[in-house]
């Protein structure tokens, strides 16, 4: 078998980045959600690989299976989701054999967890358990990963993880809802990081919140990366926060990852279409202008579901480009019956180049080739234009 | 502790107006109780002794009603229910004495095991949902389907009379004397045995189902994900997370239905002829024993309020969210 193009484009962005290791490497992972003629493809063959001390964004709509691809890399997917193909490729610490996660036995699994992995999960309202003192939900993960510790120690680790995330320490006899939303985020992220894990996953960890907060949670998150240097995946679908603090971006749209790059080439030249969709998709502030733009908007981006995407480029039926290249046949039949189009997998402006005949449809290769003169490893927050030219005009969160 | 107290004062409201009911009902029901101890005795009580008995029975015609009301409550207080007919003249809270305690020990120690085997069994279930365990719970729901009556007359036809290992009826061998001997213990047990399983049968089925769908409810939320994801070991996350949280309903209809263990099982006592509380009742509807009647109600609304109470009590020691710290 060929490797899939996306892994070739990431092993070139390893290359660039030379001092980085890749710490977590998602390879081709497939999940359904249901079984026989029913199911539907969640993910189809993602492939990601995160690095050490990288910020990875991801990015997409709803629904397109950002959630998913993180229940699934670290095997908490509530049925009836299931893994189909792919695996999951974690490089210990010691330079040892990476080992596939996927396939750890239970046991071994669970040592690994938030010592290795740690997840914050969307949610923080749901994610404590309400019956627990705070304290207590913290310190009982310490507990079942370091045995030998004592209470004490516990609990002075627990103090001072709090203490970390700008929470009072004496808010550890505090039980969850006497937390406000913003405290509880913060609680889990210190919760997260209770074990020093070297990769840490936030999926949406900010969306639940007003911008004042998502700003003083990401410079949390910023702060504490910088000093403890783990690795993050960022899961959003708020692309132009993560030009602001992801090192690398990867778009997913339907189960499947369509671009990927550093921050500022997503921002400033996306080349998949969905990408510049995504990126364009903030409605402008002016009235009238919200009122026509952020209808064309919506009208481009109603959704494809999972389902209806099962023949394989769900971003077509939608894609502008892919459109405008069948208009001369008809439009609205290839737009419902879904017959085959070419340009969805063709990044802007390269319409014409033999690659975008690439057998991965969906994933396009475009993304290396135009990296290349730029170094991937600075993090696009340090531009202060870039935020001023961020394509959405109500108040960034960081400044 | 304010949360409490003003939970103290709805109780101590409501047992008023369900003593106040009490009182009233007889009064208003047709039908007059001396008249039938009267005809009981088919005139041989002369006129004076009828009026000392509708003085006894707190029935006295020429008292204010008010008056009348305020004796009741003075009676009650000094734990003084009147004097039963059926079993006169012994006072009917002898009567509710002698037939309590073996209800609240049966019916209570049955109703304990069902609770406490239906929730884990419940918590095994919610847990593996989709396992093969799933079966138990037909199997379980048939039972509680049955006719509650048919499956004791069932288990007396099998385990008393054909195959002779338990005892049909009574709570002990008659002729023993009550005592705390190991004689005497033993013959409670084994003569206890058939009912309490007739019991535990019949309802354990609902607390498997209830405790096994708040199981699948919480076991859905994100904390106990997040309680997986964290690595802690899969007892403590479904211990400790997922039935932690689910067991809080449940406890509430525990306490509810230990307030009815005291109206014992009325079917139960009747079947297997056991001399508890339901089976007084029963006597008492039978022989229009008004006084008898109303003493077992006031117990049973007391016990229901107390069980009550106790569920406000535990509930806010497991649920750190009813409770309001300042």
């Amino acid at each position: 078998m060929t490797p899939p193009t996306t892994q070739v484009r990431t092993d070139r962005a390893a290359a660039r980045s030379s001092d980085r290791r890749p710490i977590l490497e998602i390879r081709d992972l497939a999940v359904d959600y249901g079984y026989g003629e029913d199911r539907v493809h969640a993910l189809r063959g993602v492939n990601l690989t995160l690095h050490e001390g990288e910020v990875l964004g991801l990015a997409g709509e709803s629904g397109c299976g950002k959630s998913t691809l993180v229940y699934g890399a670290t095997r908490l997917l509530p049925p009836p989701g299931l893994i189909s193909a792919g695996e999951v490729l974690y490089y210990p610490e010691d330079g040892a054999e990476p080992v596939d996660v996927l396939r750890l036995s239970d046991a071994d699994l669970r040592a690994g967890r938030w010592q290795d992995i740690a997840v914050v999960f969307q949610g923080a309202m749901n994610s404590l358990n309400p019956v627990y003192r705070v304290g207590r939900q913290l310190m009982d993960a310490i507990k079942a990963h370091r045995r030998d510790s004592t209470s004490q120690e516990r609990e002075e680790r627990a103090r001072e993880l709090l203490d970390m995330v700008g929470i009072a320490p004496e808010r550890i006899r505090s039980y969850p809802h006497q937390l406000s939303g913003g405290m509880r985020q913060r609680v889990m992220i210190a919760m997260a990081l209770a074990l020093e894990p070297r990769v840490l996953i936030m999926d949406e960890p900010t969306t639940a919140l007003d911008v004042v907060m998502q700003r003083q949670i990401l410079e949390q998150i910023q702060d504490l990366r910088d000093r403890l240097g783990f690795s993050v995946i960022f899961i959003t679908h708020d692309v132009s926060l993560l030009v602001e603090v992801a090192d690398r971006i990867a778009i997913m749209y339907a189960g499947e990852i369509v671009e990927e790059a550093s921050g500022k080439q997503v921002y400033k030249e996306p080349r998949h279409p969905y990408s510049y969709g995504l990126l364009h998709s903030f409605p402008r502030c002016t009235a009238r202008a919200v009122s026509c733009r952020a209808s064309r908007a919506r009208r481009r981006t109603c959704r494809t579901s999972p389902a209806d995407a099962r023949s394989g480029r769900g971003a077509r039926t939608r894609c502008r480009s892919a459109r405008r290249s069948t208009r001369s046949s008809s439009r609205r039949r290839s737009a419902r019956s879904g017959a085959p189009s070419r340009a969805c997998s063709t990044p802007r402006g390269t319409r014409s180049r033999p690659s975008s005949r690439s057998r991965r449809p969906g994933v396009d290769p475009a993304c290396d080739d135009r990296s290349r003169s730029r170094g991937t490893g600075r993090r696009p927050r340090s531009g202060a234009g870039n935020s001023r030219r961020s394509p959405r005009t109500w108040p960034t969160v960081i400044g | 502790m304010k949360f409490l107290l003003r939970r103290l004062g709805f109780y101590v409201l409501t047992a008023w107006a369900a003593v106040t009911l009490n009182f009233f009902i007889p009064r208003v029901m047709k039908g007059d109780p001396v008249q039938a101890l009267i005809n009981r005795y088919q005139g041989q009580i002369d006129q004076d002794a009828v009026h000392s008995l509708y003085v006894l029975f707190g029935l006295d015609k020429k008292q204010s009603l008010w008056q009348q009301y305020v004796d009741y409550w003075n009676q009650i207080l000094h734990g003084n229910l009147g004097i039963s007919f059926t079993f006169f003249p012994e006072p009917v809270s002898q009567v509710i004495k002698d037939a309590l305690p073996w209800t609240i020990a049966l019916v209570g120690m049955a109703t304990i095991i069902a609770v406490v085997l239906g929730t884990l069994i419940g918590t095994y279930l919610g847990w593996r949902r989709g396992t093969w365990a799933d079966s138990i719970l037909p199997v379980m729901t048939f039972f509680s389907s049955v006719p509650y009556f048919w499956l004791g007359l069932l288990f007396i036809a099998l385990l008393a009379i054909a195959v002779p290992i338990f005892p049909a009826n009574n709570a002990y061998t008659p002729g023993m004397t009550p005592s705390f001997s190991f004689a005497f213990v033993q013959s409670v047990v084994q003569h206890g045995f058939l009912p309490a399983l007739t019991i535990v049968l019949s309802s354990v089925a609902g607390w498997i189902l209830g405790m096994r769908n708040m199981m699948v409810t919480v076991g859905s939320e994100d904390y106990v994900t997040v309680a997986q994801a964290k690595g802690l070991p899969e007892r403590r996350v479904m211990y400790g997370y997922a039935a932690r949280n689910a067991v809080l309903p449940q406890v509430s209809s525990f306490a509810l239905s230990l307030g009815f263990v005291v109206s014992g099982s009325l079917v139960m006592e009747l079947v297997f002829s056991y001399p508890g509380i339901g089976a007084q009742l029963f006597a008492a509807i039978g022989a229009k024993d008004y006084p008898l009647m109303q003493g077992i109600f006031l117990v049973i609304t007391v016990a229901v309020l107390l069980a009550n109470i106790v569920a406000d009590v535990v509930y806010v020691f497991l649920d750190p969210r009813t409770r309001q710290e300042g």
